[in-house]
């Protein structure tokens, strides 16, 4: 184990502590962190993600989104998935 | 009659395997056609040609344009109706902007990447998938069953000796 000096040390302690800390906070929605008003249809990229590997649209007890940008989600996915671009089934995608 | 006038959003898909002067051709009857019923253009975003994720209409991309126009409430079914008979627009969407769409446009704007799906790329990709098709249909039957003879005959050697 190197030798650290106590500055190096009081930072490292305080990293870790940080990072206990935000293990056990409950987990936010992702869009009340950015504070999105609206999801918009055409960020293919963005809700991408919020499918599962076959295409379908995760529940929020697994992401952990809030109920309110659930709802925006949902109608952006399907309003991009009329438009192709999004898959409504896929297995290619990721 | 002094109506309210609201902001519509429309996007649009052209057919992906017409000419650069075909596309912008449609693209201005379109404008026409807003102005003619009362409204009017405020922006135009081409956003190019794009792989679709399922083929629609036999077809994998398509030409996507989005629209913002500033008309009465009567416009919209007269230019929807324009959509339906048009053969080349393969889907289009009409979303009304509420207070909550405006103030999120203003805070962050969406910016667009313009994508670079060339059309000789879309000429090669259908010239590929349809030699594919060809070559898959054109293997003859009796080949087939030769191969499988000469591994029956082998197998059965083995397991005589």
């Amino acid at each position: 184990m190197p030798k650290l000096t106590p500055q190096e040390y009081a930072q490292l302690a305080a990293k870790r502590r940080k990072q206990l800390e935000e293990s056990l906070k409950k987990r936010t929605c992702r869009f009340c962190r950015s504070r999105d008003i609206y999801i918009d249809y055409k960020e293919e990229k963005r809700l991408i993600r919020c499918l599962s590997e076959q295409g379908k649209i995760t529940p929020k007890r697994l992401t952990g989104t809030c109920a309110k940008h659930q709802r925006q989600l949902v109608i952006a996915i399907k309003r991009a998935r009329y438009l192709a671009l999004l898959p409504y089934v896929s297995t290619i995608i990721r | 009659m002094n109506e309210n006038k609201r902001l519509y959003e429309t996007t649009y898909i052209i057919n992906g395997s017409l000419e650069d002067t075909q596309t912008e051709s449609i693209i201005s009857k379109v404008n026409d056609v807003v102005v003619k019923h009362g409204g009017e253009v405020l922006s135009i975003v081409r956003w190019g040609r794009k792989r679709f994720t399922y083929p629609i209409r036999h077809k994998t991309n398509g030409y996507y344009v989005i629209l913002e126009i500033k008309a009465n409430a009567s416009f919209i079914r007269e230019f929807e109706r324009f959509f339906h008979l048009e053969e080349n627009i393969l889907r289009h969407l009409c979303i009304a902007l509420t207070k909550q769409m405006l103030k999120a446009k203003e805070l962050k704007p969406f910016v667009i990447e313009p994508s670079t799906l060339m059309q000789q790329e879309v000429i090669l990709e259908e010239i590929l998938t349809t030699e594919i098709e060809a070559a898959k249909e054109e293997i003859p039957l009796p080949i087939r069953q030769e191969l499988h003879t000469h591994e029956n005959e082998l197998q059965g050697e083995k397991n005589n000796a």
